[in-house]
């Protein structure tokens, strides 16, 4: 299986449930992850949030359209279904992680111009917690541009947006950032 | 095979979820577009009723026949065809976004073009002459119509603001008085002494007029200041109809 498209794996899928368990693998850490940069939510919260994801994605995989990428269209039902959770627990706790990632922090902060040489674990974490404090589109282009890497075209497939908006959200949500941080950084 | 994946794949098995069809997406896309190109169809409509109903409005550039700004725009504009015009395109272009691919287009462009494509087929429609033909088979079929949509009737049919119009009966010219049955078949006194009587008003039994007059004493005499023909800027066609 290893050597077929996802499109031939949706293909054997839709013959054999079985064959499924190549798609979640293949998805699930990924996914996981994205999950947890949006939520702020722990490890069981996030799973059981992925296999809602598997199963809606599982009943809609015939509206796949082998046209586009496939981990864009599963990474649009897991966005959907993250803004889902949000909606019906308004009042959640907004824990940062305490281990992010070091790579994306050096070129976030490079990226949006920030003067700090040497990044440590709490200013990662000053990032990450300024990211959750911007509104919602800013918040969910950053973290497909810099936590998930996703390119512009991407993030327009996920988040169903035109790419110039894509383009214009970013710029914008990096100065918002930056200003976020700046402010941080005096108080 | 992974926790993650066991229980997936054991849930669905369990309560036996079946992949929805793929006609079914293929049918609501289809089913969007379709309601998207209907509202952009309804859309162009709605414009060349608003240009017919502009280009054969009195009171467009006659501001004096209305008693305060309200009234004039009232009257001359077809306040409901545009906001059900501007309803339509806004629908169109709801429907559009929601289809498989619409997200890739800016919000604005799209509008834009759908009221171009509108505003395009619009001309189309009144130059034929459709726009009138349809306006006047919804004056015959839609109750209230001319209440609400076409307003041009109910302008004239206001007497105590010293509009009336309808068709001359009989004519006395020594006493200078004729019978009008009004645009609602009530039977009317005109007195036309001094009156100024445009051109082209003939005052033959059958014609159609305007009156720009005042009511006398609640009743059913009104002294005629000014007699318009009914004719002009689209009035005879709508009195055929």
């Amino acid at each position: 299986m290893k050597e077929k498209t996802d499109w031939q794996v949706v293909q054997a899928t839709l013959d054999n449930i079985d064959n499924y368990k190549y798609i979640v693998e293949g998805y699930e850490q990924k996914l996981l992850a994205y999950i947890k940069r949006m939520l702020y939510i722990n490890n069981q919260d996030a799973e059981d949030i992925l296999q809602e994801v598997f199963i809606k994605a599982y009943r809609n995989l015939n509206s796949y359209n082998p046209k586009y990428k496939f981990s864009n269209w599963i990474y649009r039902i897991t966005h959907n279904e993250a803004v889902n959770f949000l909606r019906k627990n308004k009042n959640l706790r907004k824990n940062i992680p305490n281990n992010p990632n070091s790579d994306i922090f050096e070129t976030l902060s490079s990226d949006i111009d920030i003067e700090k040489e040497n990044i440590d674990d709490s200013q990662k974490k000053e990032v990450l917690s300024a990211i959750s404090k911007l509104d919602k589109k800013y918040k969910d282009v950053l973290i497909l541009k810099y936590l998930e890497e996703k390119d512009y075209n991407e993030i327009s497939e996920i988040l169903h947006i035109p790419s110039g908006t894509v383009g214009s959200l970013i710029s914008r949500g990096k100065i918002k950032l930056k200003n976020l941080l700046e402010k941080h950084g005096k108080d | 095979m992974g926790k993650i994946s066991k229980n997936v794949i054991e849930k669905i098995k369990k309560k036996e979820i079946k992949p929805i069809p793929k006609w079914q997406f293929l049918l609501k896309d289809s089913f969007l577009r379709i309601l998207s190109v209907v509202n952009i169809v309804f859309g162009s409509i709605g414009f060349g009723i608003i240009i017919y109903l502009l280009k054969n409005n009195d009171m467009i550039l006659d501001v004096k026949l209305a008693n305060n700004i309200f009234e004039w725009i009232v009257f001359a504009f077809p306040i409901v065809w545009i906001l059900l015009t501007l309803f339509f395109l806004f629908v169109s272009f709801y429907y559009f976004k929601n289809t498989e691919e619409g997200y890739r287009f800016n919000a604005t462009r799209i509008l834009l073009l759908s009221t171009v494509i509108s505003v395009l087929f619009g001309f189309i429609l009144y130059s034929s002459g459709l726009a009138e033909g349809l306006n006047n088979i919804f004056r015959r079929n839609i109750p209230y119509y001319e209440h609400t949509m076409d307003r041009r009737n109910a302008m004239w049919s206001r007497p105590n603001a010293g509009f009336l119009a309808g068709s001359i009966v009989s004519i006395n010219s020594e006493e200078k008085i004729f019978v009008l049955k009004d645009l609602s078949g009530k039977v009317w006194e005109i007195g036309y002494e001094g009156t100024v009587v445009k051109g082209r008003v003939l005052l033959d039994i059958g014609e159609y007029v305007k009156i720009l007059g005042k009511r006398k004493d609640d009743g059913n005499i009104f002294i005629a200041e000014e007699i318009r023909p009914w004719m002009g800027r689209g009035m005879r066609r709508m009195q055929e109809n």
